[in-house]
């Protein structure tokens, strides 16, 4: 068994004989990036020293001369690797690693290093809930598959003066790109717009450009014909309507709609 | 918009809003390709996903999911635990169709639904009120191309051909059966039939596995033409809780059945809550809430975890431990099932166990694959060891010494959030004996077998 009864650490596991090499890896941020990472320590069976992101690296006296350091940052095609690393990727590892990067934690040590395991013991590695990295890794996922839910019922949309259907939302994690596909299938050839209020850029889709699919700097004029809109008074009637005084439960109403959501929902008084 | 207020709030007793069940995605996705019927194609709007959506959650925890509506609140029916009743004095009023198609779709637009939930009250003939239910989902579907959820309510004693129609334009249909004895709906609901609802319920299952069998051939033979399927997200129903005097044995024998015989894909329990004054009703102060929650954590013990009906009933009572959750009463009953040892017990035994559910379970079998499973890992893995470590050992040494059960069964109902924290609604919700006349009493539910159950010939 691995890791469990190990310090958490990132860069120190190496209690159990995890392969480990002394390259400090090098990326920059993207997503495509991480899944090339976590591809490469799939493959070799083994992971860096350190995972560092670009504009913090500043090198490492201690660390092997390794001129694979910033290879992967330097590979041509890095915006194609992504459907490559999906097919070759046991699935459950690709979605982790997605999920990984739309967390924003700085998780990508564990990642790397339980995917290396993976190479040697095969995916039952991730459904090993006493390894503490692969519950950790767990946890993470968990969190953002439940706000990606969340978000698909809570984001309120409203048509904007350009015709476009727009949505502003405040996600804890960056997981606008998970969204996009739900609301695709959704509107179904209709333009429409997701705009993280957090993070301040939007995601565009309109099938009648090209790209249809793009993402620009978050424009608060966009939201500024909120609050005219007629069906938003009558959605919050209807909602009222619904209520059963008979079983109200604050408490529970609480939780399951925490008050980080509803500055956005309509019934709870937002404008839409 | 009062129109709208007043079908919302007349809808509000039904306890279904789930929108799951059913995957549409419009053409080009990968993970669909429309329905044969042209749904999703494009021009149109929505789609739908197997596991529904929550849009919101009302003041009582329940998922807004559809837009929850009546057709219309007018109804000749004259049932007793009904808020639209035919002898209320309230304000009767109905939707044209086009006012429906109009505010589901600009709803959905904006996000604030996942689909639409139809009933209605029975203004006229049942084949009337159906039409218009069929109409309105038709309308949605060919005219709008809505692609999103819709839950119809089927009206028993509509035609076969209503029925087949209202399940080719639906996701899924219901019909609620509200009271579990023929007898106590004879006497709480005259005009209703339970043989016309329970028929309805085996049309509808009929009409389903006909669409399975469709089904299986063209995948044997991929040169038919697809057939468009019937309520891909099955039939459900509602029944009333504490309306009429029927224990929980009686209740969980007629779910039972449904689960079996007609593929209900869930029955629902909603409380009765007191909207009139009616001599044949319990005088409930309040909606017996911990009952409803006991009916469902037994339903969930039914369905998923292997249980029997007659294993989880209080032995001589027909009712549920109302102190205990189902499976721990079981357990206080059963010392001789106990410990079970983690790191052999098959996945079936595991599931018996206080505290561990399908999650805990499956995560138990899964790491004691590649690990010798110990104590401290137990509640890394989600496992609720306050409640499981009395029932469980680990490589034949129990976790905690063992202890006398009836002591347990104490502690265990002290810590139990649903024993201590609503004892007062479930006191108030104590029902009048109507049966005797002799006013409030303590235990006025009946024993199995004193009241004349369905019949499912």
């Amino acid at each position: 068994m691995s890791n469990d009864r190990l310090p958490t650490d990132g860069a120190a596991s190496n209690k159990t004989n995890d392969a480990v090499s002394q390259e400090t890896w090098v990326w920059d941020g993207r997503p495509e990036a991480l899944l090339a990472l976590t591809q490469r320590a799939w493959e070799q069976g083994r992971a860096p020293h350190a995972v560092l992101r670009k504009d913090g690296y500043q090198g490492d006296l201690f660390a092997q001369a390794a001129a694979s350091s910033k290879d992967m940052l330097d590979t041509p095609d890095m915006a194609n690797m992504a459907p490559k690393v999906k097919l070759s990727l046991p699935g459950s590892l690709y979605s982790c690693a997605l999920r990984i990067w739309m967390s924003e934690r700085p998780l990508e040590m564990v990642l790397l290093r339980v995917a290396a395991r993976v190479k040697a013991r095969g995916d039952t590695v991730l459904r090993d809930w006493s390894d503490a990295e692969v519950r950790m890794l767990g946890k993470t996922v968990r969190e953002v598959l439940k706000e990606e839910h969340m978000l698909m019922g809570f984001a309120r949309f409203c048509p904007s003066d350009s015709g476009i259907w727009v949505a502003e939302l405040e996600p804890v994690f960056n997981i606008l790109p998970a969204l996009l596909h739900h609301f695709e299938a959704r509107f179904n050839g209709e333009a429409f717009m997701l705009a993280d209020a957090k993070r301040r850029y939007c995601i565009i889709f309109d099938p009648s450009q090209n790209p249809r699919r793009r993402i620009s700097a978050f424009d608060p004029a966009l939201f500024a014909g909120r609050g005219r809109e007629p069906h938003a008074e009558l959605w919050t009637r209807y909602f009222a309507a619904t209520e059963n005084p008979s079983r109200t439960n604050p408490r529970l109403q609480r939780q399951l709609v925490p008050m980080r959501y509803r500055t956005h929902l309509t019934e709870f008084g937002a404008l839409s | 918009m009062e129109k709208l207020a007043i079908l919302a709030a007349s809808a509000r007793y039904d306890a279904s809003c789930a929108s799951s069940g059913s995957q549409r995605r419009p053409p080009g996705f990968a993970d669909g390709a429309g329905s044969p019927r042209g749904i999703g194609r494009p021009g149109g709007i929505g789609a739908t996903l197997p596991a529904g959506v929550c849009h919101s959650f009302a003041g009582d925890g329940r998922c807004v999911s559809l837009l929850k509506l009546l057709f219309s609140n007018s109804c000749r029916f004259d049932c007793a635990y009904c808020a639209n009743r035919a002898s209320v004095d309230q304000r009767r009023t109905s939707f044209s169709v086009d006012e429906l198609v109009r505010l589901t779709t600009a709803f959905y637009r904006r996000n604030y639904i996942e689909g639409l939930f139809l009933s209605s009250g029975i203004f006229s003939d049942s084949d009337i009120v159906m039409g218009k239910l069929i109409e309105v989902a038709k309308t949605l579907r060919q005219k709008e191309k809505f692609a999103g959820y819709i839950h119809l309510k089927a009206i028993p004693g509509c035609t076969d051909a209503q029925l087949r129609e209202a399940g080719l334009w639906a996701d899924r249909l219901s019909a609620n059966i509200e009271l579990p004895t023929m007898s106590s709906l004879a006497r709480l609901a005259p005009q209703k039939s339970g043989s016309e609802i329970l028929g309805a319920m085996k049309r509808m299952h009929s009409m389903t596995e006909e669409t399975a069998r469709d089904e299986e051939r063209r995948r044997r033979n991929p040169l038919l033409r697809p057939v468009p399927s019937f309520a891909p997200a099955g039939q459900s129903t509602q029944l009333v809780v504490g309306a009429s005097p029927d224990d929980d044995a009686s209740i969980l024998r007629l779910a039972g059945s449904l689960y079996s015989r007609y593929g209900m894909r869930r029955v629902y329990y909603s409380a009765y809550i007191p909207v009139s004054r009616d001599p044949r009703l319990p005088a409930a102060a309040a909606p017996p809430l911990r009952r409803e929650h006991r009916l469902y954590q037994a339903d969930w013990l039914l369905r998923f975890y292997g249980f029997d009906m007659r294993e989880i009933i209080e032995p001589g009572t027909g009712n549920l431990s109302s102190s205990l959750d189902p499976k721990t009463a079981w357990a206080l009953r059963h010392p001789e099932f106990f410990p079970v040892d983690l790191r052999t017990a098959s996945y079936e035994k595991i599931l018996r166990v206080p505290g561990i559910g399908l999650t805990g379970a499956r995560r138990i079998v899964s790491t004691r694959r590649s690990a010798a499973l110990r104590a401290e890992d137990l509640p890394k893995i989600g496992i609720v060891l306050k409640r499981a470590r009395w029932f469980i050992s680990l490589g034949g040494r129990p976790v905690e010494l063992p202890v006398d059960f009836e002591r347990l069964a104490l502690h265990l109902a002290e810590a139990d959030p649903h024993s201590a924290g609503v004892s007062a609604i479930d006191a108030a919700a104590s029902m009048a004996d109507w049966a005797a006349g002799s006013g409030p009493a303590q235990a006025p539910r009946r024993p199995a077998g004193s009241q004349q159950e369905f019949s499912f010939a």
